[in-house]
């Protein structure tokens, strides 16, 4: 058998693009109108997702310019020498367990979603399994692969989703969105905290600009990958607000998903819209999931420096499993989800601590 | 090396077989039991013995399976009349607890995806002690069922009504289920409840209606609708002339007649479109609300005198069914506003949604309290057009 070799192992801005925002829709925004809906009042919740995206955004661009400083190396081999080599062990080590947690959360929602609107009798621990070997499967080839799996997803997801908002277009009613700007700043702020956690994801550009032919474009690509969520995530927030007014928004557990129960396609071909935003859903989950895994993977492998990618995929699946079933029900759950929000805020701090000290060593040109 | 290898595959690939291929969740198509129609009524003998007990009053509840060989073949063609459906009733005092008791009594087991209506009769959501939502909880959180399952209230018995003759269509949860959807064709028919709707409602602490099934002859009327307060407790009936002023004044008009008298004789417009704009005047702690109602259409029946074919008759008509329209709403609001004292309306949400700072002062006494909405004053305005004629100008020549 032949193995096709790409002329080269590198990625364009654009597919850079594509990879952040892959990774940042996930799992956040099939629960964010809700969480909107709770702190914010009316159909205010845009600006608290408008909010959190300038901060992504910048924070993106900040990012991206950091993994510049290294393009062609690795983030450990960097960040040693920098500082000391245990600081990097302890910060790569850290980075590590968050994109395993990261893992262990997408997994978790995907097996407790699935066993809510398709496996009714299916243990939920069973399809976590399934899912988890595949992303595993998908992460032990190698990691150009992943992210040419992303830029075919990426197109489909887009365009299904931007379908079901097109055709939810007969069923919102517009005027629920009044009154505008009632809420005041206090709650938007703690709105576009809970945004920012549906968008995180997008530290990923530190591991994959290392791939890139041209890593001066990192920044652009990066903030680019971050506008289109967040674009995504107002458009799906306000279709949400219109159609089940703010008051029952807050109620309902899967907004996105519900949404996509009341459209109908018109024409009676499509009866079950869900199914096919289903589908497409777990794909978007899935390549999170497996970039999340690759790069846990990447890290440990850079700090240990033997064996292949295949052993860290068989030694970190088993805990991200073990992980994800630790909460007992979807409130635990929950805070498993904060925990780890908390924990990509952290990651961030401690990079823009490490731009902060290149810069003082200057190293940036 | 390679053979102990080999054996490992193999035997890897055969464990795959075992473990892998399974499917929990398989249900034959011809195994479930589809529900079309629910029916909740109260159970009129043990509601004391309930009481004494201090349990939740007994509802029974009536399912309306289909029976999808009864539906292929045509369903009444042939066979007996009851063929396409079955109707069951359990008594429990929960809901999900009567699908459960409807599981032991049937060989098939309740699916719910294809639910269509479900009937509450008046007498259980009247009794304060079985809580409208409670009632709805379980078919709102089960991932069954859809948010737009159409929510009727039934004028008595609903369990009758699911077995109603089923005029042209194979079982009578489809009958009611079509016949929602003509209010476009009449404006004494409340727009579809969908329960999705009704759950919103109740959320919002507003006072609202929904859709009313009675028993018509030998089928079903689906005219007037029932009012619910700001608590979701039921209140009356609407009639079928004070649900048309709501419509209009909810601008909820899709379509539908409008009859009245010029020169002793009958003359009908057929309204395709009506809009309606409210604006809203605070005068201290009371408001002025101004409802501009705005229908156009055709004439669906002149009178021999008039020749429609002058402007001046035109404009003679347009008045006289502004008239009626503005009479038809002020009807209702008066209804409304006096002996009921609820804001079906929704001019306490209009309020919310344009004049924020106020609502925020008055909410709390819009419907309790000092009743500020039973005194607001509500000034209707209609304007009618006549777009065109119909396919005559005069049906006899003087």
């Amino acid at each position: 058998m032949n193995h096709w070799e790409y002329d080269d192992n590198k990625i364009e801005a654009k597919e850079l693009t594509i990879t952040v925002s892959s990774m940042i829709i996930g799992v956040g925004i099939l629960t964010l109108p809700r969480v909107l809906a709770g702190t914010t009042s009316s159909s205010d919740g845009w600006i608290s997702i408008l909010m959190a995206g300038a901060f992504a955004v910048t924070i993106a661009v900040l990012l991206g310019k950091f993994a510049g400083l290294y393009a062609g190396g690795t983030f450990f081999e960097y960040v040693r020498s920098l500082v000391t080599k245990p600081v990097a062990i302890v910060i790569t080590g850290i980075m590590c367990v968050y994109f395993m947690l990261f893992l262990a959360y997408e997994i978790r929602a995907i097996a407790n979603i699935s066993k809510t609107y398709l496996f009714d009798r299916t243990p939920a621990e069973y399809i976590g399994l399934m899912f988890l070997l595949i992303v595993g499967y998908a992460a032990s080839g190698t990691r150009i692969g992943l992210l040419r799996l992303n830029t075919m997803f990426f197109p489909i997801v887009l365009v299904v989703t931007f379908l079901l908002l097109f055709f939810s277009n007969s069923i919102v009613n517009w005027a629920d969105l009044k009154p505008f700007f009632v809420t005041d700043v206090k709650r938007l702020m703690v709105g576009a905290k809970d945004s920012v956690f549906s968008m995180l994801g997008f530290e990923v550009i530190l591991f994959y600009t290392a791939m890139m032919k041209r890593p001066k474009e990192a920044p652009l690509a990066a903030a680019v990958g971050v506008v289109i969520p967040v674009v995504l995530y107002v458009l799906i927030y306000l279709i949400c607000i219109g159609t089940f007014t703010p008051w029952a928004l807050q109620e309902i557990g899967y907004p996105a998903i519900e949404l996509a129960k009341e459209v109908k396609i018109p024409g009676e071909f499509f009866e079950r819209t869900e199914s096919i935003f289903f589908t497409i859903w777990i794909m978007t989950i899935f390549n999170t999931a497996s970039m999340a895994l690759d790069i846990a993977v990447h890290l440990a492998h850079s700090i240990v420096r033997k064996g292949k990618r295949i052993h860290f995929v068989a030694a970190i699946c088993p805990v991200a499993y073990l992980i994800c079933m630790l909460p007992k029900n979807v409130i635990e759950f929950a805070l498993l989800g904060e925990v780890i929000s908390y924990m990509g805020f952290l990651t961030i701090g401690m990079t823009l601590c490490l731009y902060g000290v290149a810069a003082v060593k200057g190293m940036i040109k | 090396m390679t053979s102990w290898r080999k054996r490992a595959t193999v035997l890897l690939f055969l464990l795959h077989a075992v473990l892998l291929s399974a499917c929990w969740d398989r249900v034959e198509i011809d195994q479930r039991g589809f529900v079309a129609g629910v029916a909740i009524d109260k159970e009129p003998q043990r509601e004391e013995t309930s009481q004494k007990q201090g349990k939740a009053p007994e509802i029974v509840g009536t399912y309306q399976m289909l029976v999808p060989s009864g539906l292929r073949s045509g369903g009444k063609e042939g066979g007996s009349p009851g063929a396409a459906f079955f109707n069951m009733s359990v008594t429990e005092r929960s809901i999900m607890a009567l699908s459960a008791r409807m599981a032991a009594k049937t060989s098939r087991t309740p699916y719910f995806e294809h639910l269509q209506v479900i009937l509450l009769s008046n007498e259980a959501v009247k009794d304060g002690r079985l809580d409208f939502a409670d009632i709805l909880d379980f078919f709102l959180r089960n991932n069954e069922m859809r948010r737009d399952i159409n929510v009727l209230i039934a004028d008595g018995d609903a369990k009758r009504l699911l077995s109603v003759k089923s005029m042209n269509e194979s079982y009578p949860a489809a009958y009611i289920d079509s016949a929602i959807n003509n209010y476009k064709k009449t404006c004494y028919m409340r727009p579809e409840s969908r329960i999705g709707y009704v759950h919103e409602q109740i959320l919002k602490n507003v006072s609202f209606t929904i859709q009313k099934i009675s028993a018509y002859e030998d089928g079903i009327s689906l005219t007037g609708a029932a009012l619910f307060d700001s608590h979701h407790r039921f209140v009356a009936f609407l009639s079928g002339s004070e649900t048309g002023g709501l419509n209009f004044l909810k601008g909820d008009v899709k379509g539908g007649v409008v009859e009245t008298s010029m020169d002793d004789d009958i003359i009908d417009f057929d309204i395709e479109r009506a809009t309606r704009n409210i604006k809203a005047r605070r005068e201290g702690d009371n408001f002025k609300f101004t409802v501009e109602i705005e229908a156009e259409g055709t004439i669906g029946k002149s009178i021999r005198k008039l020749d429609v074919a002058k402007l001046s008759s035109i404009r003679k008509m347009e008045d006289l069914f502004a008239k009626e329209i503005v009479q038809l709403s002020e009807k209702t609001i008066r209804t409304l506003q006096k002996k009921y004292k609820k804001d079906a309306i929704g001019l306490g949400m209009h309020l919310y949604q344009n004049k924020l700072m106020s609502w925020e002062e008055l909410s709390e006494n819009w419907e309790d309290g000092r009743q500020l909405f039973a005194d607001a004053t509500i000034e209707v305005k209609a304007e009618v057009n006549i777009r065109r004629l119909g396919n005559i100008n005069q049906s006899e020549r003087r």
